[in-house]
């Protein structure tokens, strides 16, 4: 007969509110929240509390360069400024068209590239690494290069364009061809991420619906787009999600190449906002312009996120 | 005998007292103008001292003199050197945050009151007033551009550098149509239509200046608006640039840089437009002096010895805009009275002479200027222009300010707008700017 061992219970020394915080650590239902805690903790300080105190910011009127000014209370003063200039239009009319055209290009690029490195052909790693290289440049680094490239002057883009018998462009000088001059550098900077994201989903795709559509006399074209495309969507979204986010934020091109010249043409959100924040240390219209981003941002998420659950529920049924 | 010899010798005697004392003198007023650098701060030494200023004008400079500073005192001087663009930002980044990094803060006169006003910076007269500390001559300096950061009576900055923008001009292009440098826009206009897309001087066009949207673009355009006679704004803050004399400063801007300078010109900073000058591009450049030195050499320049300095022309008047920069102190230094020592050595006659002037800093000090006149080929054109300058005003929002102008400039440069429009716009958010800083509150 097997003895129960004598527990030791020594509820003398625990007061109540002990017991209860005992409870609350060993109960296994509290494990993930306390597991997780670590960095709930961290985000509230570091992502959180500023975020708070930006939308606080957003109603006051305090400028940084001017400590010995009092902080005044401005309501919605702020949010009317900037909601009532042109620039800030303009800005989020830019910000649109390079979202859209970036991400679409460097979406289309990527996946092209993927589906091309999908084989086995002689040289593949060296290209694919070449592919990469751009990957490997600061954005900085990136924005210095192309702004040199893209010089009226000396830049290696006119030579190609005169050898094609065209004039030299005034790339970043001209309303009309500083933007697409800067989404060129932003693609060319983000294509292999995209590439390299698609292909390690290409890869991972599983082979046999392929096979069967083969052996079922379907065309490549027509397995790419009913079979591969389809399974992609997942990544697709994600990636288009993650490009999206990017681009609507995108500041060090703008900063490096044009200064959001010439006459705004292109002048972004982002850019706006490092101007009011940095430039300006008007705080209040910074944070205006930051909850504005956060809010845009947030709302592209949710909606492709939306997709993306709808879709994986659609598969899973 | 005696007497013959007193004669003789009382003469050639009272020539001896005259002419000692002349030395004497000359060595009194010598060692009035150079601070006593035996003099040094009582309080703790630091073992580093770091100074922030503009990239490409003086950092040449401060090194080499820092290098004789830690021989003389023994302390090693960081010399941070930041771009124009993020200089501003990371100034008051570290001024605000109060952390006492930078000791020694060279800023241009245009932040001025900003600077003051926030009490960021030490007035440097309490400490060349101090007997404990070396004297230092600010009578030295031309009083308009001291003044420039003076409030109350009190000096806050030794102005090393002072200048204005001059014309370069190509001589033997000049030369070779019998032309003389521009007195007036309408000589430029015409001088530069000559050079412009003539079949005998291919690749060249005929004038140049900074266009790109910002700071380089209003400040560029500020000598056009005052040349015209006219000025930003009337005694009472109200905007007055989108006046008929400031529409047509404008749009002889936005001309001369369409019809006479090449496509890229619109997203032209000092450098670039220096570069198109370099290479042989351009007739003729509004620019500033520090990029003379880079005319004249030959590891770079396809124009040496092909280069004349003018001042700028005149419509109404001449009036090229002053830029300035200057040494001062941070409130938040740890080690004020050995930054203002730093100072006071960056700025002695000879570091200036044989330091600051062969580095290119565009020197501003009264005698070293007289002296430097037949030395540097550009120093006459500044001198001459002296005689009417101005910057626009150092007011705490004049941050935001430049960037409307900026924009505004930028926009009809790029036919996106037209001067009238562009200016009242301008005028509208520049009015919001000051309202909100209570400007007509007062």
């Amino acid at each position: 007969m097997r003895q129960r061992l004598p527990t030791i219970s020594r509820p003398g020394f625990l007061s109540k509110g002990e017991r209860i915080i005992r409870g609350l650590i060993r109960s296994e239902r509290l494990i993930p929240y306390w597991m997780l805690a670590p960095l709930l903790v961290g985000l509230a300080i570091l992502v959180y509390s500023p975020m708070i105190g930006t939308f606080a910011l957003s109603f006051l009127r305090y400028f940084w360069n001017k400590p010995q000014q009092p902080i005044r209370w401005a309501g919605l003063n702020n949010y009317i400024d900037i909601f009532s200039e042109s620039l800030f239009w303009q800005a989020f009319g830019n910000t649109i068209v390079f979202m859209i055209v970036s991400t679409g290009l460097s979406v289309l690029i990527g996946l092209g590239l993927a589906v091309m490195f999908d084989r086995k052909f002689p040289g593949k790693n060296v290209f694919m690494t070449l592919i990469l290289l751009p990957m490997m440049t600061a954005p900085v680094a990136a924005a210095l290069t192309w702004k040199f490239l893209f010089d009226g002057q000396w830049g290696a883009v006119n030579y190609f364009v005169n050898v094609m018998g065209i004039p030299n462009q005034a790339w970043l000088a001209s309303p009309k061809l500083a933007l697409p001059a800067i989404m060129v550098a932003d693609i060319w900077l983000y294509a292999p991420f995209v590439f390299l994201v698609m292909f390690a989903s290409l890869q991972a795709l599983p082979q046999e619906p392929m096979e069967a559509a083969r052996i079922d006399g379907g065309s490549r074209w027509q397995i790419f787009t009913r079979i591969t495309l389809p399974l992609l969507v997942p990544n697709f979204l994600l990636i288009i999600v993650i490009r999206l986010m990017d681009t609507f934020r995108v500041f060090d091109f703008i900063y490096i190449m044009t200064n959001g010249g010439p006459g705004g043409k292109t002048e972004t959100i982002g850019f706006l906002s490092y101007e009011r924040t940095f430039r300006h240390f008007n705080m209040g219209q910074g944070s205006v312009i930051a909850i504005f981003i956060l809010v845009v941002v947030l709302l592209i998420s949710w909606y492709f996120i939306r997709i993306l659950q709808k879709g994986l529920l659609e598969q899973v049924r | 005998m005696r007497n013959w010899k007193n004669l003789i010798q009382r003469p050639l005697v009272i020539l001896g007292i005259v002419f000692s004392l002349s030395i004497l003198n000359c060595i009194a007023v010598v060692s009035a103008a150079e601070p006593n650098f035996s003099k040094v701060p009582k309080g703790p030494k630091p073992k580093k001292l770091t100074v922030v200023l503009y990239e490409p004008v003086e950092q040449k400079a401060a090194i080499e003199v820092s290098k004789l500073f830690e021989q003389k005192f023994g302390i090693k001087v960081e010399v941070n050197a930041i771009p124009w663009i993020n200089l501003h930002e990371k100034i008051i980044a570290d001024l605000t945050a109060r952390t006492g990094t930078y000791d020694v803060i060279f800023i241009p006169g245009l932040w001025a009151l900003e600077f003051i006003e926030a009490d960021f910076i030490e007035p440097l007269n309490k400490y060349w007033n101090n007997p404990n500390l070396p004297k230092f001559d600010i009578e030295a300096y031309p009083q308009s551009v001291v003044n420039l950061l003076s409030k109350n009576g009190n000096i806050y900055w030794i102005p090393h550098h002072g200048t204005t923008q001059i014309l370069f001009y190509r001589k033997d292009l000049l030369q070779a149509e019998g032309l003389r440098p521009p007195e007036t826009y309408d000589e430029l206009f015409k001088i530069a239509a000559k050079f412009t897309n003539n079949p005998k001087y291919p690749g060249v066009w005929g004038f140049g200046t900074t266009a790109k949207q910002g700071e380089f673009a209003s400040s560029t355009w500020s000598t056009w608006l005052w040349s015209w006679g006219g000025d930003y704004f009337d005694e009472d803050w109200n905007p007055i640039f989108n006046d008929a004399t400031g529409v047509a400063s404008l749009e002889a801007y936005a001309e001369a840089v369409n019809k006479f300078a090449p496509p890229d010109a619109p997203n032209w900073a000092n450098e670039e437009a220096g570069a198109a000058f370099q290479q042989g591009r351009l007739a003729m450049l509004q620019m500033w002096p520090y990029l003379g030195a880079a005319m004249e050499d030959p590891t770079q320049s396809k124009v040496v010895g092909k280069v004349g300095y003018a001042p700028l022309p005149k419509k109404v008047l001449r009036f090229p805009r002053l830029g300035s920069w200057g040494g001062t102190v941070s409130k938040f230094s740890r080690y004020k009275e050995w930054a203002y020592l730093w100072v006071a050595f960056y700025n002695s006659e000879e570091n200036t002479d044989n330091i600051l002037v062969p580095s290119g800093v565009a020197v501003c000090r009264l005698l070293t200027a007289e002296k430097l006149k037949d030395k540097i080929l550009w120093q006459d054109a500044v001198n001459k222009s002296f005689e009417h300058t101005k910057e626009r005003p150092g007011i705490p929002e004049i941050t935001p300010i430049i960037d409307v102008w900026g924009l505004a400039v930028s926009k009809v440069v790029t036919g996106q707008s037209d001067a009238k429009s562009a200016l009242d716009e301008a005028a509208t958010k520049i009015r919001k700017i000051l309202d909100d800083a209570g400007y007509y509150s007062k």
